[in-house]
């Protein structure tokens, strides 16, 4: 997969998708526990007693006759991990998961980019790997995108080696781990593990649509893509429904997880598009608060 | 095991594509899937089914091969002893002669007795067997499948046809149908058959008790024979109608196998229409009354065409007969018929006829004649004619007369050297022709004693005879045909059938000017066409013998199958694919 310049524009929308769904959420009657001194004017709010009178907008006041006054964003280091599954599991699929996955991983880690937050970028097969750290700033956005593009998927998944401890900075640690989830040990110990780094985690779980609709009925020989183990199976209508209701649990499970750990997660299909995936990645991921 | 049409079974090798494209359809494919984690879950909770399926497969090709066989053998027409029911072709006889018109104590007829019977043949017979249908006059229905057909062919007997000898039916379709089982439902004899001829009786014995041999004496005394058939004696009651009333009744004792003869006089000044007849009805009454149609004994009008004078003998002739005599002249004929009427009987004497005249007419000396002759001499003339009763031309001396062509009629009076005189029908109207005048001048005839009688005979002869389109009499079974010309361009004629003291009448139509009456039961049968009205006294040809039944004889009659063995075997094999094919559905839908 070559990322190009329509790749790289696609990407500048969706930062101007990103920054507008910022807006939209900094507007929202939730008081955002992430408001600074910065330069950066936010939005506003009604006057409480004992704001401090110099944030005051004298202008609305004219206009409105209420008090209202100026939030600012709070300017903070923010460390972006971006964990990429590599395993053979995520070339499965029409378009293959792993291209989706790739997509998802360059844009999520472009936005943190473009928004001056650093950027790191680790595979995850049978180990945890660092491809690129601490990228800074807007120009290094072809240095991630290629780290993104020059990964080749194989092998098996092992959430456990996300126990090994990542590179940090200062500030605090986003990790957004882009996966399928597929490991036959687990993932529960690995995702406890980075969150036992006190890292914030964000589950980006992707499935191919014929992982939700399995192939027609009769006679398989199938093909386990990670360890190469093989099974015959007679598909019949009862067997597929089997199946579904067994990946929806699957799923089900994942999410309850991740609420139970207060982590935050989307599930995205690796054939819809791109801003489609991003749009609902940063409506349900919760990454919008990090902004 | 037999095939009607074994180019059908080359469908069985379908099965080679069809085994082909199961295993086809059944091979493992290969697929790769991001975990087996679920798979490995899900087989384990349904390992009891996989031999099942496993079996499936097989068990569909199976059913899929079951299903072609049904097919190709379906379309084969298979016939299998023991189970296809039997299609050797059935003639059914139906006797519809007169015998079978007796009525049995339940009050129904042979004929419906025998139509039943055949109608329960028939349907119990396989549908695929071909059942011809024949009556007493011959074929009625061809071999047929046609059940419905069939039943209303039996249902539509008898035919107007007349009966003949059942061996005769029975060996026209024996001729036709080699191979056929023929089975006969009658009341008379069959004679020697086959064995594969079923006679089945129809009926019990029945007494019966007839009028026959009628005959008209003289030109008023009509008279029959009363004949007891039976082996016992009855009584009964003989009654004499005429014009439908009744005019005398009167008891009669007949011993067994009696006859007794019995007329009576009647009043036929104007003409008589009587009946005699037994009463009360027996088994079979048809035969119990006996007709006749006694024409007038009045004198006709009589119109004389001469030029000039007509002949006195003739004249004086004529006059002595108190007939109303008129003399026309040749140039008034027509303006004389429109004022006489069409009773009147015309004499051309020495005059010719206008052309298509179509009275009754008296020719003498003229008409179409042949060759002259001097002094001939009568050689003989024809005795048993109406208009020669009591005539005698022994010794009559002609000086001259004339050879009659007698086109269309019969010779009367012969010479050696040629009729010379006749009589006939010319477009149904009766004619007499003599080659020689009544003059004294051509002979002595008119001086003999028989001259007056010839007259009143030839008058009364073609009075009712000139002027009839039907003949007198008829018998059962005849087609009444008009052998006149009708009047008036009549489109239907109204038949009335008279017998006892009923009567029924039927519009036939009237086509081309001729008008077709099937005659089927006897009695006075009055037929008025537009303003002509004539009289028919229609008799039985003979009287049936209601005593002796054939015997119940030959092969067993046909076992009626059940409906079961009767069902096309496409029509099972149709059934089956189709449980075949939702068996197959189930397989797979249901059971997964």
């Amino acid at each position: 997969m070559a990322f190009d310049a329509q790749f790289v524009k696609t990407l500048e929308s969706l930062n101007v998708l990103a920054r507008r769904l910022l807006a939209f959420e900094a507007r929202s009657d939730r008081p955002s526990h992430r408001r600074g001194a910065s330069i950066e004017f936010a939005d506003y709010r009604s006057y409480a007693p004992g704001d401090e009178i110099r944030y005051i907008d004298w202008n609305v006041y004219a206009r409105h006759g209420s008090l209202f006054v100026k939030e600012f964003t709070a300017e903070e280091n923010v460390h972006v991990a971006v964990l990429l599954d590599i395993s053979a599991s995520m070339t499965f699929g029409r378009p293959p998961k792993i291209d989706a996955a790739r997509e998802l991983a360059a844009a999520l880690g472009y936005i943190a980019l473009v928004n001056f937050d650093t950027v790191s970028f680790y595979t995850l097969g049978t180990a945890l790997k660092a491809e690129s750290l601490f990228l800074r700033g807007k120009g290094q956005v072809f240095a991630l995108l290629g780290a993104v593009d020059g990964v080749k998927p194989g092998g098996v998944t092992d959430f456990r080696s996300l126990s090994t401890p990542m590179q940090r900075l200062k500030g605090r640690s986003v990790v957004v781990v882009v996966t399928d989830f597929y490991d036959p040990a687990g993932y529960a110990e690995g995702i406890r593990a980075l969150l036992a780094q006190r890292h914030q985690v964000h589950l980006i779980h992707v499935v191919a649509r014929e992982e939700l609709e399995p192939p027609e009925r009769g006679r398989w020989h199938l093909v386990d893509l990670e360890t190469a183990r093989e099974r015959e199976v007679t598909l019949a209508p009862e067997i597929l429904e089997r199946y579904r209701r067994r990946l929806r649990e699957y799923c089900s499970e994942i999410e309850r997880f991740a609420r139970d750990h207060e982590l935050y997660y989307a599930r995205v299909r690796s054939d819809e598009p791109l801003e489609k995936r991003i749009r609902d990645i940063l409506r349900t991921g919760g990454i919008l608060e990090t902004r | 095991m037999t095939f009607g049409q074994p180019n059908a079974l080359w469908l069985l090798f379908l099965a080679l594509p069809i085994v082909a494209f199961h295993f086809y359809r059944g091979r493992i494919r290969r697929m790769h899937v991001p975990t087996l984690l679920f798979w490995d879950q899900i087989v384990v909770e349904d390992e009891r089914a996989s031999a099942f399926r496993r079996l499936r497969h097989y068990i569909t090709l199976a059913m899929s091969l079951a299903a072609l066989a049904l097919l190709a053998t379906a379309l084969a027409d298979p016939a299998v002893a023991g189970l296809t029911p039997d299609a050797t072709p059935v003639a059914i006889v139906v006797d519809t002669a007169p015998e079978l018109g007796a009525r049995e104590p339940d009050g129904r007829t042979r004929l419906e007795i025998a139509r039943e019977r055949a109608r329960g043949l028939a349907a119990g017979l396989g549908r695929r067997t071909l059942i011809s249908l024949y009556d007493a006059g011959g074929l009625v229905e061809p071999p047929t499948t046609d059940r419905e057909r069939l039943e209303q062919a039996i249902l539509r007997l008898p035919r107007e046809t007349p009966p003949r000898p059942v061996a005769l039916v029975v060996a026209s379709a024996r001729a036709s149908q080699p191979s056929a089982t023929i089975v006969v439902f009658g009341a008379r004899p069959v004679g020697a058959v086959d064995e594969r001829v079923r006679v089945v009786p129809v009926g019990t014995p029945r007494p019966n008790r007839a009028l026959r041999s009628p005959s008209l004496a003289g030109t008023s005394v009509v008279s029959a024979v009363a004949v007891n058939a039976s082996s016992e004696a009855v009584d009964a009651t003989l009654v004499v109608r005429n014009r439908g009333q009744v005019i005398v009744e009167e008891r009669l004792k007949l011993g067994p196998r009696e006859s007794q003869a019995v007329s009576r006089a009647l009043d036929v000044k104007e003409g008589a229409f009587a009946e005699l007849a037994l009463s009360p009805e027996d088994a079979y009454p048809a035969d119990d009354a006996v007709h006749f149609v006694v024409p007038s004994q009045t004198p006709p009008a009589v119109a004389v065409v001469s030029r000039g004078p007509p002949d006195p003998h003739l004249w004086t002739a004529l006059r002595s007969l108190e007939a109303r005599t008129v003399a026309v002249a040749p140039d008034g004929v027509e303006a004389a018929r429109e004022r006489l009427g069409e009773s009147t009987v015309w004499v051309f004497d020495r005059v010719d006829p206008p052309p298509l005249f179509d009275g009754g007419f008296l020719l003498v000396g003229c008409g179409e004649l042949g060759a002259e002759l001097e002094n001939p001499r009568v050689a003989d003339w024809d005795r048993r004619h109406p208009v020669h009763a009591l005539v005698d031309y022994a010794d009559v001396v002609l000086r001259r007369a004339r050879v009659v062509t007698a086109r269309g009629g019969s010779p009367l009076v012969l010479t050696e050297r040629g009729p010379l005189a006749a009589a006939g029908r010319s477009m149904g109207r009766a004619w007499v022709q003599f080659g020689f005048g009544f003059g004294v001048s051509d002979g002595d005839f008119a001086l003999r004693p028989s001259f007056p009688v010839l007259l009143r005979n030839a008058l009364a002869w073609l009075a009712d005879e000139g002027r009839r389109a039907f003949p007198r009499e008829a018998r059962v079974g005849d087609v009444l045909v008009n052998r006149a010309l009708l009047p008036d361009r009549a489109a239907t004629a109204q038949v009335t059938t008279a017998t006892g003291g009923t009567s029924r009448t039927t519009t036939v139509p009237v086509e081309r000017g001729e008008v077709r009456i099937a005659l089927s039961q006897p009695g006075l049968v009055k037929i008025a066409v537009g303003a002509r009205t004539e009289w028919v006294a229609v008799r039985m040809a003979e009287s049936p013998d209601l005593e002796t039944l054939p015997k119940e004889s030959g092969a067993p009659l046909p076992e009626a199958l059940p409906w079961w063995r009767d069902v096309p075997w496409p029509v099972v094999a149709g059934g089956l694919v189709l449980l075949i094919l939702v068996a197959e559905w189930w397989i797979y839908q249901v059971r997964g």
